[in-house]
């Protein structure tokens, strides 16, 4: 058990520095200068070598990681020129509404999915199957970004049903007391129940847009895999028990059926949590995305492997979790305890 | 010859107590490539604690037989016809809700493949106690002591102990006693064993028989045994049924049929069990070509093109075969070849 437990840490560990080391290397092997960069076309080489060495450039690449390693323990994430903040503020400030969004739209994604899934392939009528069969298709075709200009020109726009782009509240409205930097989460525990409807409503169309396609993958998945094990032979032997159809389907297609959604839902959980860019832009949503996609073009180093590591701990932890729930639910992957 | 031909003969001496009759008993599948006549108009009847053999090739519906009296035909397939009845009481026409009460009290399946007949997820006690507790009113802890009871009437060894355990942890012969255990959990008077033994290694089976063997006979319990192995039928059945296409061809008592068939196909599977009392060189017979496509069948014999008696005459290629009743009124052995008669003289 404890070696077990061990080799897994290492294994993500393991991971987790590569990560680093991976961002860290490609940003510079890129061409380009991010000195020249910031101090603009007209300026001297006199004043870039001067930027370099401020920026710590002109050391050997080695000590610029070991810099940056120490940087990460010791909570200095260092400067993001691009933004003109430091890492750390930034992050702080933009990954949570990401994470918050990304949450929504996985709930939304895998409830649904496992709802429809059931549905499909319980009630076995060719109509419904094939309705389902349709959505999950358009959802895996439709472009996000498409698809939320035009829930937000119909929704917004034509029917008013919804806010419009202005980011994770409407222009009115002042963000709650900060708890854990979810707007919805604060605004419950503060009792704010005009900001908790504010932030609702705001977050409801971009996480509808950014889960559709997980949500179109869930389905499909798990449709299939609950096909395949409801026509097992064990299936039939559960009924010639004497069960009903749904309880067969239930105790036993199901759990069966479920551990592929399981690894896809874990690795999509942790992609949406890292954000997305398209999404984000056309909802003004202020998440992480943007500030990334602009600090790559800059050469902003230290906002770039920041943002890799965070997604690699994110992605070991929430596969770790999910290897916790696969020992749950399925005795052979179970790990080995002492009998 | 029309459809109204294949009905059964006129039933046989009723004063018997029958725990199953199966009367005309029709399923089709209604696939893609047409309809395919799985069961048709299969008559069969087992009395109180006996034991019975349906034998075939892979194909001949005997599964499907299987599953139309257990009333578990899928889509798309479906029971177009017949009579069931168990004890007595016609099953054919109930709901599902109401043959729940049925299945896995009054009559119980055990399956092919002990390999894939068990939920790998869930523990083998907790698949027992399910069964128990579906039936009967009983506490958990009450049905967890009737699991290890089963489990050692089915010799499992150290039954308490492996109660928690997962069937993946469990080898085939194991598994396939949990089986048993599981269709014998609440007594039924009926157990549908389909191929219980196929995929075991010899020895295994005969270990895995006997245990069944011991404990039908203890609870009188009677047993549809489906099987290709006419080995096992010989030890284990009183009384066979020889299914082909789709119809049962060949009805005797066990010992009957193993002395003299009156079917060539009866004949040519026998014929192709390996005895080791006739050990010579040479391949094993086998019977020649496949069976018929149940989607398609031949107008006249089905067994006609594969036939070493009727291959190519007139009679047999143009006319299904009635029917034919021989030897003892009240213990027939019916055939339906046209020349059943002359071979049986």
């Amino acid at each position: 058990m404890f070696r077990v437990v061990a080799s897994k840490i290492l294994g993500a560990s393991v991971a987790v520095f590569g990560a680093s080391l991976v961002a860290f290397v490609f940003m510079r092997v890129f061409p380009g200068n991010p000195a020249r960069l910031i101090l603009g076309p007209l300026a001297s080489e006199q004043a870039i070598k001067e930027q370099e060495r401020a920026m710590g450039l002109d050391q050997p690449l080695w000590v610029q990681y070991w810099r940056y390693i120490k940087g990460v323990f010791s909570g200095n994430w260092g400067f993001a020129y691009s933004a003109g903040d430091s890492v750390k503020h930034e992050v702080i400030a933009r990954l949570p509404a990401s994470a918050e969004l990304g949450l929504y739209a996985f709930l939304f994604a895998f409830v649904l999915a496992v709802l429809l899934a059931l549905v499909a392939t319980y009630r076995r009528r060719p109509v419904v199957d094939g309705v389902i069969r349709a959505v999950s298709f358009f959802g895996l075709g439709t472009p996000p970004f498409w698809f939320g200009l035009i829930a937000l020109l119909l929704f917004s726009q034509v029917w008013h049903v919804f806010p419009g782009p202005d980011g994770r509240l409407g222009p009115n409205t002042l963000p709650p007391p900060t708890y854990t930097h979810f707007y919805t989460i604060d605004a419950l525990i503060a009792g704010q129940w005009a900001t908790l409807g504010d932030a609702f409503m705001h977050i409801l169309l971009p996480a509808l847009t950014l889960g559709l396609a997980p949500f179109a993958y869930l389905v499909r998945l798990l449709r299939a895999n609950l096909l395949d094990v409801s026509r097992e032979n064990f299936i039939v032997v559960v009924r010639s028990k004497g069960l009903g159809r749904w309880s067969a389907f239930q105790h036993h297609a199901l759990p069966n059926a479920f551990l592929p959604t399981l690894t896809a839902g874990g690795l999509l959980l942790a992609q949406l949590l890292a954000g997305s860019v398209l999404v984000e832009k056309v909802f003004n949503w202020p998440g992480i995305g943007a500030l990334v996609v602009d600090s790559i073009l800059r050469q902003d180093y230290a906002v770039v492997q920041t943002f890799v590591l965070l997604s690699a701990i994110a992605y070991v932890v929430v596969n770790a979790l999910v290897d916790v729930l696969y020992g749950v639910i399925d005795p052979r992957v179970r790990i080995p305890m002492a009998r | 010859m029309t459809e109204a031909a294949l009905e059964s003969p006129a039933a046989v001496a009723p004063e018997k107590d029958f725990v199953l009759e199966v009367r005309d008993l029709e399923t089709n599948y209604y696939t893609h490539d047409g309809v395919v006549k799985a069961v048709r108009k299969v008559s069969l009847e087992i009395e109180r604690g006996h034991r019975v053999g349906v034998v075939g090739e892979s194909g001949s519906g005997k599964s499907a037989l299987a599953l139309s009296i257990l009333g578990l035909i899928e889509p798309p397939g479906r029971v177009v016809g017949g009579s069931v009845k168990l004890n007595g009481r016609e099953i054919s026409a109930l709901s599902d809700r109401q043959m729940q009460q049925v299945r896995g009290k009054e009559v119980s399946l055990v399956f092919q493949d002990p390999m894939t007949a068990l939920d790998p997820v869930k523990t083998i006690g907790g698949q027992i106690v399910e069964v128990i507790r579906h039936h009967r009113r009983m506490s958990r802890k009450a049905a967890r002591k009737l699991a290890v009871e089963l489990l050692r009437d089915v010799e499992v060894p150290h039954a308490e102990r492996r109660l928690d355990d997962y069937p993946h942890q469990y080898s085939g012969g194991m598994r396939q006693r949990v089986m048993i255990a599981i269709a014998l959990a609440n007594e039924p008077d009926l157990v549908v064993a389909d191929e219980p033994t196929t995929a075991l290694d010899v020895t295994t089976q005969a270990q895995v028989l006997e245990v069944l063997e011991r404990l039908v006979t203890e609870r009188n319990t009677a047993v549809m045994l489906i099987t290709h192995n006419l080995a096992i039928v010989a030890e284990f059945c009183d009384r066979v049924f020889v299914m082909y296409a789709g119809r049962v061809v060949e009805r005797a008592r066990a010992d009957q049929l193993f002395a003299r068939q009156g079917h060539p196909y009866s004949e040519a599977l026998l014929r192709s069990v390996p005895r080791p009392d006739m050990l010579q060189r040479g391949p094993l017979p086998t019977i020649p070509g496949f069976s018929p496509s149940l989607a398609h069948l031949p107008p006249g014999c089905p067994f006609e093109p594969r036939c070493p008696v009727g291959n190519g005459l007139e009679v047999c290629r143009t006319a299904v075969p009635y029917p034919v009743v021989l030897g003892d009124p009240q213990d027939p052995v019916v055939a339906e070849c046209h020349f059943a008669a002359e071979r049986l003289s």
